[in-house]
């Protein structure tokens, strides 16, 4: 396979993961300013920059526009096209990157990524109203499950399927990390509140909700949640799971056997899973959560560069990446 | 029977009658009771109205269809376009705006008999024209010889001095040229052109050739239409021919310009077909005057690359610097005999319109041959005496730049302003190497479905010579039709459409 085409079905694969993520913490944040009861519901600054942080984006924003405004965050993390990270940017890449390997992927799955994108640039015409952008951002994770389907359904087993699992997997841990750390850091040291309506909508958005009631019967607290979105094995958005799943598609890659590694990207995919394993979940929740977080996310940054220059011969080149402030 | 130069009266006589009158009866009938064959040559029929033998089955079988049934078949041929994304690119849109080629539903059909001379006269003309890049290239006999004057090749834009005295596998040039031919209201053939760099829309005859299959199955049961299916697999010999000497199975690849460029689906197209790589430059590397692909597990030998990449973007280190789509190192690789190309560097001079006029002196100065095809008889601006009757019946010629594509430049005398003219007399003046003219060509037409009746509408038709071992020329080609009423231009980046061409 050559390395633009392993190189653009990561990337596509990447960016469709990136929108729906994106989706999701912008739901989050939708409803939290529902819930009355939330205390940053007033300032808009204070309600959004947490999560324009984690993102990453909050330079960018700040340039882009003078003041914090519900209508001018939601604009930016959904529409705007000048915002490499913005909803409507990612899927806009996806497709582009499909488009580029057209004749390498099923049919149906390059007319499902371009109906999405069809889908969004219609509707990035109209000024839209809250309730309607969060019917929007159901359709946009809906049919982000419909290609994902038709990956599934479609997609030879071959290292090109590999590709597209180890972005899918690289981005949703990450993602993950950051939708926890603008908790995290909104949060500061009152890391034990009980029910705590912005874990509550992490996990909802998530769909994490029913799985976390049946383990941990309705009792909301951190250190339940953290055990259940960074440490499940088994609950698919949760960061162990998805870094096995990249560890198993960046070995398919290589063909070294799990035991042993072959290179840099593995070793560090190994050595950050064992770190799981292995933790305390008290010493994090003890040392300060956005520290950990944090180290996390700089740890999946590694193996992403590794990962690009093992198999794509040149850096990785994210246009979303701007370096996370460690508070 | 069709009546030439009727007066179309049932609209206007539908509009007088009360609003009562039903639609249907309003509606023109469906069929070519009506069709105006007009003061031009028309494939389907001959000037006093009769259908030509070889359509007599075509015109029965349409009629026989009634409208709702051809209209049913229409919108599933659009729809099946659109889903395969079979689309081409329109430049001057800041995201690549991807439409569709529209395809008439109505084959040409061009019968055996006359279409043999066609495919020997551009077989004729394919190998003059590779003689004549040869020598271009090597010891310019032919100029030497004063048949082309030294300044029209030495002044060609497409000209490269570059490589001269370097030899190409097999000695071939051009490997895959694209001839566009009219037929004029004489019935004759004229050669309008020859495209030996990169001629595009062949993937258009192969998807027209499947649709009209999937449209109308009964239709091929009372024709015995030839095959083109063989493209892709005849282009996949003639590129293995040109492979440097091995001994194993060489590595093809398509080299594209990429996702943006307006024939991206072509070149897709073809590589699949062919169950090759597609490839763009970033995905070359050259080492030891060798080239490679990179692959994710590390590089991998090319031995011949299709290009549909245009020379001047090739190499950086030979043409131009700035090029970024092109390969540093490839065109040394070439001629060190380790990388087919094709088609080969420098064919470009076939492709402009002042040598264009020479090819039946370079048929008779190559081969001692007669032309088989004929070619539009043309005016040089750059001749004096030539120039000034090309100024002075400005008006009634069509005036063409030499070295545009696309039809791009084209100003046709008898529908031009007064303004448009003058302009097209200062251009030719300050630049007379630049244009030549011809007499305006009355283009056959052929019934195309428009608005919901069939009505004549200029064609041209480009057929595919593939140069290999021998020289084969699709049987058939690319019909391209002015959808536009009156309209010249087939060109696809304006208004064009296509049809599927039968040699029956």
């Amino acid at each position: 396979m050559l390395c633009r085409v392993a190189d653009s079905m990561f990337w596509m694969s990447r960016y469709l993961e990136r929108a729906e993520n994106t989706c999701q913490m912008v739901e989050v944040h939708l409803q939290l300013m529902m819930d009355s009861a939330h205390d940053g519901s007033g300032d808009a600054r204070e309600f959004w920059n947490p999560l324009l942080v984690s993102l990453g984006d909050v330079g960018l924003y700040e340039r882009m526009y003078e003041d914090y405004t519900h209508q001018d965050v939601t604009e930016f993390l959904t529409f705007s096209s000048e915002n490499p990270s913005s909803i409507f940017s990612c899927i806009f890449s996806a497709r582009e990157n499909a488009r580029m390997i057209r004749d390498q992927i099923s049919s149906q799955m390059f007319e499902s990524i371009n109906r999405l994108y069809l889908t969004l640039r219609q509707t990035a015409h109209y000024s839209i109203s809250q309730s309607n952008l969060y019917e929007l951002f159901q359709r946009i994770r809906e049919m982000v499950y419909l290609i994902n389907g038709i990956i599934e359904a479609t997609i030879p087993r071959e290292v090109g399927y590999d590709f597209v699992n180890a972005g899918k997997f690289l981005e949703r841990a990450d993602k993950t990390g950051r939708l926890l750390d603008s908790w995290a850091f909104k949060t500061g040291d009152r890391t034990h509140t009980e029910n705590d309506s912005y874990l509550l909508a992490i996990l909802r958005s998530c769909s994490a909700l029913e799985f976390y009631q049946q383990e941990f019967k309705n009792r909301i607290i951190p250190s339940n949640v953290l055990q259940f979105l960074v440490l499940s094995r088994v609950f698919p958005r949760a960061i162990f799971f998805s870094l096995t799943e990249l560890q198993e598609a960046v070995h398919a890659i290589s063909g070294c056997p799990l035991t042993h590694y072959s290179n840099e990207t593995e070793r560090l995919c190994g050595l950050l899973i064992s770190e799981l394993n292995y933790m305390v979940l008290k010493d994090v929740v003890d040392g300060g959560i956005h520290e950990f977080l944090v180290s996390i996310h700089k740890k999946i940054e590694k193996i992403a560069l590794e990962f690009s220059l093992q198999y794509m011969f040149f850096p990785v080149v994210d246009p979303a990446s701007e370096p996370v402030t460690t508070a | 029977m069709a009546t030439p130069q009727s007066t179309s009266g049932t609209q206007s006589q539908s509009q007088s009658r009360s609003p009562a009158a039903s639609a249907a009866e309003s509606e023109p009938v469906f069929g070519f009771g009506d069709y105006e064959v007009g003061s031009f040559y028309d494939e389907m029929f001959d000037a006093d109205g009769s259908v030509r033998p070889h359509y007599a089955t075509l015109r029965n079988f349409l009629e026989s269809m009634g409208r709702e049934e051809f209209e049913n078949k229409r919108t599933t041929a659009d729809q099946s376009l659109l889903r395969q994304g079979i689309t081409f690119t329109v430049y001057n849109d800041d995201q690549g705006t991807e439409k569709i080629f529209p395809v008439d539903l109505i084959p040409r059909i061009i019968e055996d008999s006359e279409w043999a001379p066609v495919e020997k006269g551009l077989q004729q003309r394919l190998q003059a024209l590779n003689a004549f890049v040869h020598d271009t290239y090597h010891d310019q006999k032919i100029l030497t010889d004063k048949v082309i004057p030294e300044e029209y090749i030495l002044g060609c834009k497409h000209y490269r001095p570059e490589i001269r005295g370097r030899q190409v596998p097999r000695d071939i040039y051009i490997h895959i040229c694209g001839t566009d031919l009219v037929r004029n209201d004489d019935g004759e053939y004229y050669v309008l052109e020859d495209n030996a760099r990169s001629p595009s829309g062949v993937s258009y005859m192969l998807e027209n050739r499947a649709l009209l299959r999937k449209v109308f199955p009964g239709l091929f049961a009372d024709y015995s239409v030839a095959s083109v299916a063989s493209y892709p697999k005849d282009l996949l010999d003639v590129l293995k021919y040109i492979a440097p000497d091995s001994g194993s199975e060489p590595v093809v690849a398509v080299l594209t310009p990429g996702a943006y460029n307006s024939a991206y689906f072509e070149h897709c197209f073809l590589a699949r077909e062919m169950g090759v790589q597609i490839v763009e430059g970033r995905d070359l590397v050259v080492q030891n005057k060798v080239v490679y692909m990179r692959t994710i597990y590390g590089l991998k030998k090319v031995d011949v690359l299709y290009r549909r990449i245009d020379d001047d973007f090739l190499d950086p280190m030979v043409f131009r610097k700035d090029s970024v789509l092109g390969v540093p190192g490839l065109v040394e690789a070439h001629y060190s005999g380790n990388l087919g190309l094709a088609n080969g560097i420098g064919t470009g001079v076939c492709d402009d319109k002042l040598i264009y006029t020479f090819v039946p002196d370079m048929i008779r100065y190559y081969l001692d041959e007669d032309p088989i095809l004929n070619n539009v008889e043309t005016y040089l601006a750059s001749d004096p005496a030539q120039l000034d009757y090309i100024l002075t019946n400005c008006d009634k010629l069509v005036t063409k730049p030499v070295n545009e594509s696309g039809g791009y430049g084209i100003v046709i005398g008898p529908a031009a302003t007064r303004r448009e003219l003058d302009e097209t007399r200062d251009r030719i003046k300050a630049n007379p190497r630049n244009y030549i003219a011809q007499k305006p060509l009355s283009l056959s037409r052929h019934p195309t479905y428009c608005n919901g009746v069939f009505e004549g509408r200029h064609i041209d038709l480009r057929p595919y010579i593939l140069c290999g071992e021998t020289i084969k020329v699709t049987r058939g080609g690319l019909t391209r039709v002015a959808l536009k009423k009156g309209s010249l231009v087939v060109n696809s980046s304006q208004g064009g459409g296509s049809k599927d061409t039968w040699v029956v």
